[in-house]
């Protein structure tokens, strides 16, 4: 499903963030990407949904080449993948129901289904009767849940997520663990990007594990 | 349903720019406005200049000592050149019934008038116009005649004139419209980037390059129509004002009359204008400023 192949990005000022990165993850599997700050993580996720291209090497998802890939091409790779930003990216100016809905509209969906789904996936992470509240009245939790929302509605096979407890309290991060790992059971691969250990060491998946933009440890299935 | 919603987001996208909305379409209108002009203007010359044409070429006027036989003599005269296409004759009487005609809402202005004033004239056309030179020297020298007017002067002066006004209304609606043009890039610009999470967020769940640069490019189309609409209402409304104007200058000119059908034409091609120089416009703006 998503395979790097001797994968290195450096930027123009030297800086290295991935070093001959050699992964392998297959449809259906939970894995969470784990390392200090800048150890990789983001970058890593960034090259899966083309917002960056390796500097060498190639991405793989769901058997497209990422650096082969045309412009025009990009949104059909993307929309193979739903994406959970670390801050949550929530339209302030839109209530949560719109939020959600911006995912199916992107697609050009018609409103009856944009509505049925929308509806069904609030329901799926509890956020049912909070449709039409406004970002900023949410807690960070539920903020996470509307994002995860988003990612979600348009049934992607991959959902990617930047340090999804990175920006809630601890309760809150296992309620949204458990909506992942739920996800995932559905058929749904997902890679988990996080510095959290207390959540990884207890959830038992495969960890992938960067240092300075190596790979120091993959428990491989 | 997707031309709804692209619709109701060019909408949305236009309210909240405000005043810079305000700002390209006031500009675009003006741009349309002097182009709308400047067509009324070489329409109108290309009239004056087909009626100076087809006037009499020289007109000669005659002393007050000159009768009416020295006159008949010059004209067989002429006519036995047989370069002369048409001769007509003006008598001092007939004079005064054509001014008199043209004048004849100013009583006061005709009170004091007598035949006496007016010269009695011939005006001549020649078959070929090369040949007006040899007539106009040909009636120089005529006895009795007071002064010949050569048409060929008033028309290349004109047409010298006419020529002038093309090339600065032309420049005039090039430079607004480049003026245009940069309005509606900024205006789109700045709506772009206050829309710039939106947009992030559009692009990371897949949204289609014509879905998410649809409504920048439809906004910079409406300020063409909306300016185009609006100019075209002033127009209309100015032109049947303007008329006595234009009729008091351009005396004896006939003058096309304003009509649905003109009004329509006009409407057509400022819309036209407009969806191009606002197509430009936002396509500019996101070619720089939005990368999908």
């Amino acid at each position: 499903m998503i395979k790097f192949e001797d994968v290195s990005k450096k930027y123009d000022d030297g800086t290295i963030s991935l070093d001959e990165i050699n992964i392998s993850i297959l449809g259906g599997e939970f894995v969470f990407i784990t390392g200090s700050s800048g150890a990789g993580k983001t970058s890593l996720l960034r090259l899966i949904i083309r917002e960056d291209l390796p500097s060498s090497g190639e991405v793989f998802v769901d058997d497209m080449a990422i650096t082969k890939i045309k412009d025009k091409d990009v949104p059909e790779l993307r929309r193979k993948i739903g994406y959970i930003f670390q801050d949550f990216k929530l339209l302030s100016n839109k209530t949560v129901f719109e939020n959600v809905s911006l995912a199916l509209e992107a697609l050009g969906r018609g409103d009856k289904e944009i509505q049925k789904s929308v509806n069904d996936v609030l329901k799926l992470v509890g956020l049912a009767d909070k449709k039409g509240a406004f970002p900023d009245t949410l807690s960070g939790g539920e903020k996470q849940r509307v994002a995860i929302s988003r990612a979600l509605v348009s049934e992607p096979k991959i959902l990617l997520a930047d340090e999804p407890t990175g920006m809630i309290d601890s309760t809150t991060g296992w309620e949204i663990m458990g909506l992942l790992e739920k996800i995932n059971t559905w058929g749904t691969t997902v890679v988990v990007a996080t510095h959290n250990l207390d959540i990884v060491n207890s959830l038992k998946k495969r960890n992938i594990r960067l240092d300075k933009g190596k790979i120091v440890k993959d428990d491989k299935k | 349903m997707r031309l709804k919603k692209l619709t109701n987001t060019t909408i949305k996208n236009v309210k909240r720019s405000g005043w810079s909305s305000i700002t390209a379409i006031i500009v675009m209108t003006l741009t349309f406005f002097v182009t709308s002009i400047f067509i009324i203007t070489a329409y109108l010359s290309n009239s004056v200049l087909g009626y100076l044409e087809q006037k009499a070429q020289i007109t000669a006027f005659f002393k007050d000592s000159a009768d009416e036989a020295k006159i008949m003599d010059a004209k067989k005269a002429l006519e036995d050149t047989n370069l002369v296409s048409s001769i007509t004759y003006t008598s001092k009487d007939e004079a005064l019934k054509i001014y008199m005609g043209q004048h004849k809402n100013e009583p006061l202005l005709l009170e004091s008038l007598s035949s006496n004033i007016f010269p009695a004239s011939l005006d001549v056309r020649a078959k070929n116009i090369k040949d007006l030179t040899t007539l106009a020297g040909m009636l120089e020298k005529m006895d009795g005649v007071e002064e010949v007017v050569f048409y060929k002067d008033v028309i290349s002066t004109f047409e010298k004139w006419a020529t002038a006004i093309k090339i600065t209304g032309l420049s005039l609606v090039g430079i607004l419209s480049l003026i245009s043009i940069l309005v509606v890039l900024v205006t789109i610009t700045s709506s772009i980037h206050s829309r710039k999470e939106e947009i992030i967020v559009m692009r990371l769940v897949g949204g289609s390059d014509w879905y998410i640069r649809g409504p920048f490019l439809m906004q910079g189309i409406l300020y063409g129509l909306i300016s185009a609409v609006l100019s075209t209402v002033v127009i209309t409304a100015l032109i049947p004002a303007a008329y006595p104007y234009i009729n008091n200058v351009l005396t004896g000119i006939p003058m096309p009359k304003l009509r649905v059908y003109t009004v329509g034409i006009f409407l057509i091609i400022e819309s036209l204008f407009g969806i191009v120089l606002g197509t430009i416009g936002s396509l500019v703006a996101l070619r720089k400023y939005l990368k999908v």
